[in-house]
């Protein structure tokens, strides 16, 4: 562990490994290291090399402090409480001031375990020689305190009225007690029957959220994902996990987000898709390459399509065709069926997808099909349109089962390999994937539908704003997430997340939206978000016309803004930080430095092109990505026919209660919810999901022309699927809950709307009628109402372990101010630490909230008001 | 007055959000597949002298004739009706005022601040069936205007805030589609609503002579973007031409062009352009312009926001009386989709004289138009050909090319809908131009009666000649049209017919490939 302190900013690390034989003063010293927000590489820990070393200078002072010998290759001292031991490193750190050194060892990543920040540290050297020593943090919420307690404050509480309970305690001389072993022991034996744990690990393209809750306050970790291998950052996230102290047996659950089936389809990290063999319709073998016939730019002479799945001379046409009713034009003979399936076998396929036309009205050919090569080649997976996607319209039927063929092998080779690690390190818990429409599955369903798998990262944040709405008895709200990159905006209306039907798999977006033809199609509900290159990386610059533009290229993470020093590039959080609104000298609760000098050469550049100041220019990017993210948080409202100002904005990511206030003003919102982990939101969505079951069926009838019971016998037989499939899930069956939907459109239009739909049709066409003037403005009553699809979906709450996720310990805090450039001029504006506002204590803008994974700026005419966890801002 | 650059930048933005909500709220609100599914449709708005100040990206053939239609539409209203005023939707078809031709209606809208004019919002949509002679109002051979189908002047859809009943009734008496109708002049006015609002919005928030300040703001930086585009294809004088084919398949419909680049300007000269013909292919004005701006803008760069400054440094001169400025009432059916299309090839191929390096080979060139009926139904579509090769890649196989970007019908939509049964739709391997890039293949397309009778009207080009290749590249393969009868006899159809049509025949429609670019077969 490397623990170095920069004397000027408080923060800091302990240097050294930690000996086997002292594990517990190891992991507390982690732990505390965490607490204190400091950076500490796991390598050591990791590795299982625990030896304890301490810095030549660190141990003579540790001796000092200690009052005893302290042997540089012997175990450090085992049987220090954590008050202690905390005051212990206050000293050294306030004694050492060595400089803060980021880089991990060997390139395995930082650890980053803190939201408490080690603010200021405070050694008095009193005339009789003794060193008191006082540490002042943050204590951020949510964050594991073993013992739960102020490590600050409250230890020093303790130790006095210890001392008063039993004065002839020895108290060594720089004020701190010495405890027994057995003491020790007896918190060791506590903590090893920890109460179980449900644990969320969100991987993301630069780190992995892993958040645990259990009894008590959850625990919050992040660590490098690796590309290439992301079940390795999942491991390393648990045993990180574990060196906080919690035994990876206690665990009860693991919800798991992942993004290798975007990936993959991306041609990412090296994930080699499978040949991918696709049987369809003679004369049809096209269609899906053929797509929609449209450009995704209409004016691009270099457009490309993205590389079909299947490639043409691995389309096999069968002699077969169904027509619109499901009835036999052309029989599929048995003769027909020998050849298509040595066909298929000649080529060796990693995987097969069976498309027929109309087959969701009838799919006898494709069971056919499909029994016929399963029989002839097992072990090569093989899908069939009519259960993957049983839908009309065929191009986006046979994408969408070619594309869950091609993902087929990965997702099954990674969630297996995910599941062997974790049976390894003596994890038993289940594991729950998180699907694109943010429900959860359990691994072994999921990795049959792989296609239900893409999109699913981003939707964690929509259903963890649903979750903080549920918390708050709040129907409507906008989930906006600003990250280094993107933007993403998705709405929960009445309560519900919005889903839309189908999405472009690896495709595009232009202006917010996704672009048909630039991806491949996959017809599953996913949580409808729109997304826009805006985010704290995002590249300002000046057009040859002399116009200011921002993005859409971002510097990302790496090079990254100009104050990381590694490039010039002029982004958003450059302007930021020249406005003020950003700490000058660190980011990330002050353990990650940057260079506000660097950040005004690069907008600088951009000022003098534009002919205006350097202030005028940093507050003109702000506002002008701030314009574009106002539109993305416009396209899932107003394009959907709700109304922005009927919605409460929740404001999450790196960067997104940065810019909230901005945005609330722009569309006309009054209220906006800042939760306890912005940063972490998304994994947070994990713990909040639910499990969900759907099934569905193609109806195609007029709601006239149904007699009665016909609507409730169409749909008997999907509740009873669904219900099946979800207690297949683990879920209690007292506690599913059962909803019925139909999809719906007026005769002769070719856009569904989906609403309630319960067993008479007259009640489900009126509500079509009332939906459709709801969206598009007008309802056409005399006109016939078809029903597409009937729909079942049973949902339950996640078996087992309840989240319970109780706020942290509260630290005072210390008053600062920062100058803020606001309408012309730099202004003081208070800096408050979040941890250290009350329940209840408001703060009036202008003003600047920071906690360590963000930022919140309170604008003017806002105030910010701590509503139990979250931050509530209103105007 | 100097504009606050940044202020000027967001409401620059604002504006053409608001074209893509207005494209948005168009195709919410439609009802019927050609805009709701095919999105063959386009919004606009305009400041109050008529320029236009933002644009959303649909079909590039509405895109120089909407601003075009909106200035000759203006004209005409206030000639007839003295002016425009508040409360009013104005719709109009005729092609010589509004700039395609019948099946696109255009639906205008005035919008008022405080009592003053302010803009105008604009959008028009294909509405599948305005009358005439065959199902889907697209003949071959309609000898004037009148014989195409309804011609509407500048008629009023709404007075006061509400919708005149007479005129909606008049669309819909004459089409064959009459619900369709009504169901999407419903959706062009909710469109304009939602561009007038968000119009509205920008001048209450910021106040007019910010908004005012802003639109000058980005007219000029789009022409002074154009210019610096220009300038950076060279100066010079190039000349090209090509043909389209006339009813009988010959090539005798010459489009001659001279395209003159000179310090930052383009002047496109269509003397030598054959004269107006009594056949549905003249292009009006509108139309021709559409084409030039397409191809200028693929060329030079498409991230210009398309406003009313990008044509201030092109100037065009047609001779009226030709194919591509003709004069009412010749018949104008055929010239948005087959002339605008030859049109854009051939200053692409202007344009690759300046700049080889930036232009695709010749694509399919063809729109390949079907359009089925009878009295009670209609269903158009269109089906893409091979793109041609590009100086670094092959063309794509069986996609739209240049002048439109509709979306096909799913087959499995057809078969429900329509007494259609599709029995083939795949490329036709093989028929892209070799070369050192491959042109993209044509697509085969077979569509067969099931019951009853119909008409079937094929309009279609690059069936005699073939998409030419560029520089050493091969041709193309021509396109075919036939009919296959349930005996299985085949009877070539030519590439512009209409004919009776009986269930048990199958029309297969094989689009042209694209030009192959280069010498040789493959790359190194």
């Amino acid at each position: 562990m490397v623990v170095e302190r920069d004397a000027e900013r408080g923060a800091g690390a302990v240097d050294g490994v930690v000996d086997a034989d002292a594990g517990e003063f190891a992991q507390r010293i982690f732990q505390i290291c965490g607490d204190l927000a400091l950076r500490a590489v796991g390598t050591d820990l990791a590795r299982g090399d625990r030896r304890a070393r301490f810095g030549h200078d660190a141990r003579d002072r540790l001796q000092a402090a200690l009052q005893r010998d302290v042997d540089a290759d012997a175990p450090v001292v085992a049987d220090l409480d954590v008050g202690d031991v905390v005051g212990v490193v206050a000293v050294l750190l306030d004694l050492e001031g060595v400089r803060s050194d980021l880089d991990a060892v060997e390139g395995r990543g930082p650890v980053l375990t803190g939201e408490r920040t080690l603010r200021s540290v405070a050694a008095e050297q009193h005339d009789d020689g003794r060193i008191q020593g006082r540490v002042g943090g943050r204590v951020g919420h949510g964050y594991d305190d073993l013992s739960g307690r102020d490590l600050c404050g409250r230890g020093k509480r303790r130790r006095e009225q210890r001392a008063r309970e039993d004065p002839g305690r020895s108290t060594s001389p720089h004020g701190f007690t010495v405890r027994a072993p057995a003491k020790v022991a007896s918190q060791r034996r506590r903590k090893a029957s920890a109460s179980p744990m449900r644990v969320a690990i969100d991987v993301g393209g630069t780190f992995t959220d892993l958040v645990a809750v259990g009894n008590g306050p959850a625990i919050a970790l992040k660590v490098a994902t690796t590309p290439r291998r992301p079940e390795e950052g999942v491991v390393r996230a648990l045993e990180a996990l574990a060196a906080r102290g919690v035994p990876l047996a206690s665990i009860d659950s693991i919800a798991h987000a992942t993004t290798i089936a975007t990936n993959a389809l991306l041609g990412q990290m090296h994930l080699e898709l499978p040949r991918v063999v696709f049987v369809t319709t003679e004369g049809f073998r096209d269609v899906i390459e053929i797509g929609r016939q449209n450009r995704s730019a209409v004016y691009d002479l270099g457009l490309t399509r993205p590389r079909p799945l299947a490639a043409r001379e691995d389309r096999i046409g069968v002699r077969q065709r169904t027509d619109f009713r499901g009835r036999t034009l052309v029989p599929l003979e048995p003769r027909e069926i020998a050849r298509v399936v040595d066909e298929v076998r000649a080529r060796d396929p990693g995987a097969i997808a069976v498309g027929f036309l109309h087959a969701y009205a009838d799919d006898a050919h494709e069971r056919a099909m499909e029994a016929a090569l399963g029989a002839a080649l097992p072990g090569v997976p093989i899908c069939r349109s009519s259960s993957v996607d049983p839908e009309y319209r065929e191009y986006e039927r046979f994408s969408t089962t070619v594309v869950n063929a091609a993902l087929l092998p990965i997702v099954r080779r990674y969630l297996d390999g995910l599941r062997a690690a974790l049976d390894e390190r003596g994890v038993r818990a289940p594991l729950y994937v998180m699907r694109s429409d943010g429900g959860m599955a359990r691994a072994g369903d999921a990795s049959s539908l792989p296609a239900a798998l893409i999109e699913s990262g981003p939707a964690g944040g929509t259903i963890a704003a649903a979750a903080l709405a549920r918390r708050l008895r709040i129907d409507d709200v906008l989930a906006f997430d600003m990250g280094g990159t993107t933007a993403k905006a998705g709405t929960v209306a009445g309560g519900a997340v919005q889903l839309a039907g189908e999405f472009e798999a690896a495709g595009g977006t232009h202006s917010g939206r996704s672009v048909k033809g630039s991806g491949y199609p996959v017809r599953f509900p996913f949580v409808d978000l729109a997304e826009i290159s805006a985010g704290g990386g995002t590249i300002a610059w000046v057009d040859d016309g002399g116009s200011l533009r921002v993005g859409p290229l971002s510097a990302g993470a790496d090079p990254g803004p100009a104050c990381y020093g590694r490039a010039d590039n002029a982004t958003v959080t450059d302007a930021d930080v020249v406005l003020g609104r950003l700490d000058p000298t660190h980011l990330l609760g002050g353990t990650f430095p940057i260079d506000a000098s660097r950040s005004r050469a690069a907008i600088a550049a951009i000022a003098g092109a534009l002919g205006t100041t350097l202030e005028a220019a940093a507050a003109g990017i702000v506002t002008i990505v701030d314009a574009q993210m106002s539109k993305v948080l416009r396209i899932v409202t107003v394009e959907r026919g709700l109304d922005p100002r009927d919605f409460a904005l929740v404001a999450f990511g790196g960067n997104g209660p940065l810019h909230a206030c901005a945005l609330a003003d722009d569309l006309g919102i009054a209220r906006i919810l800042v939760p306890p982990r912005p940063g972490l939101f998304s994994a947070d969505g994990l713990l909040a999901a639910t499990l969900r079951q759907v099934a569905a069926a193609p109806l195609l009838r007029a709601t006239a022309d149904l007699r009665a019971g016909e609507l409730s016998a169409a749909i008997a037989p999907l509740l009873a699927s669904a219900r099946a499939g979800i207690l297949a899930q683990g879920a209690d069956a007292a506690s599913i809950a059962l909803r019925r939907e139909a999809d719906a459109r007026y005769r002769g239009q070719s856009f569904e709307l989906t609403v309630p739909c319960d067993d008479d049709a007259t009640a489900v066409a009126e509500a079509f009628h009332a939906a459709h003037e709801r969206r598009y403005g007008y309802a056409v009553r005399d006109e016939a109402v078809e029903l597409v699809n009937v729909r079942a979906i049973a949902t339950a709450p996640f078996p087992g372990t309840r989240a319970d996720d109780a706020a942290g310990p509260f630290v005072p805090d210390a008053t600062a101010t920062r100058d803020v450039y606001i309408d012309g001029a730099y202004r003081s504006v208070p800096l408050r630490n979040r941890a250290g506002l009350r329940d209840g204590e408001g703060v009036a803008g202008p003003a600047l909230i920071e906690q360590y994974d963000a930022v919140t700026w309170v604008a003017p005419g806002w105030t910010a008001t701590v509503r139990d966890r979250d931050l509530e801002l209103t105007r | 007055m100097s504009a606050d650059p940044i202020l000027g930048e967001v409401i620059a933005g604002a504006l053409v959000y608001a074209g893509e909500e207005m494209g948005i709220a168009v195709r919410n609100a439609a009802y019927s597949p050609n805009v709701k599914e095919r999105l063959d449709h386009s919004c606009a708005l305009f400041d109050a002298r008529g320029r236009l100040i933002a644009q959303a990206e649909h079909i590039p053939v509405h895109l120089g004739s909407l601003p075009w239609g909106l200035t000759r539409t203006l004209a005409a209203i206030r000639a007839t009706h003295g002016d425009v005023a508040p409360g009013e939707m104005w719709v109009v078809n005729d092609p010589y005022l509004s700039g395609t031709h019948l099946n696109d209606v255009t639906v205008i809208r005035p919008v008022y601040f405080r009592g003053a004019l302010a803009g105008f919002a604009a959008n028009k949509a294909h509405h599948a069936d305005v009358g005439g002679s065959v199902p889907g109002s697209i003949s071959t051979d309609a000898g004037d205007l009148f014989a195409e189908g309804l011609v509407v002047p500048p008629l009023r859809l709404m007075r006061g805030d509400a919708i005149v009943p007479e005129t909606v009734e008049l669309f819909r008496a004459n089409s064959r589609t009459p619900d369709a109708r009504s169901g999407d002049l419903r959706a062009q006015v909710a469109g304009n609503v939602t561009g007038e609002r968000r119009l509205l919005e920008l001048f209450e928030r910021y106040g007019a002579p910010a908004v005012d300040a802003a639109i000058e703001r980005a007219l000029d930086a789009s022409e002074r973007r154009m210019r610096a585009a220009l300038r950076a294809l060279g100066d010079g004088v190039f000349d090209a031409a090509d043909a389209l084919e006339d009813p009988d398949g010959d090539p005798t419909l010459r489009i001659a062009l001279r395209l003159t680049l000179r310090d930052g300007e383009a002047r496109f000269d269509y003397a030598g352009t054959v004269a107006q013909v009594p056949y549905p292919l003249n292009a009006v004005y509108g139309v021709t312009l559409s084409g030039i701006f397409y191809a200028l803008r693929a060329v030079t760069d498409p991230s210009i926001p398309m406003n009313d400054g990008c044509f201030r440094p092109v100037h065009v001169d047609v001779p009226e009386g030709t194919l591509l400025n003709p004069l009412r009432p010749a018949p104008v059916g055929g010239g948005n989709v087959e002339t605008s299309t030859r049109n854009a090839d051939v200053v692409l191929h202007a344009l690759a004289k300046a700049a080889p390096h930036r232009v695709p080979a010749c694509s399919g060139g063809t729109m390949s138009n079907v359009m089925l009926g009878a009295a009670d139904w209609a269903f158009y579509e269109t089906n893409g050909c091979g793109m041609g090769a590009r100086p670094d890649a092959d063309g794509l196989s069986g996609i739209q090319c240049h002048m439109t970007n509709t979306l096909n019908t799913p087959i499995e939509a057809i078969e429900r809908d329509y007494p259609l049964l599709v029995t083939a739709y795949e490329f036709a391997p093989g028929t892209g131009g070799r070369g050192r890039r491959r042109g993209g293949d044509g697509l085969i397309r077979a569509l067969r009666l099931t019951h009853g009778t119909a008409h079937a009207t094929l309009l279609a080009d690059r069936h005699t000649v073939a998409p030419p290749g560029a520089l050493g590249g091969e041709d193309g393969t021509p396109g075919a049209h036939a009919l296959v009868r349930e005996d299985g006899t085949r009877e070539a159809l030519p590439a512009k017919c209409s004919r009776v049509w009986k269930a048990g025949e199958t029309i297969e429609v094989r689009t042209p490939g694209g030009g192959g670019y280069g010498p040789g077969d493959g790359e190194g």
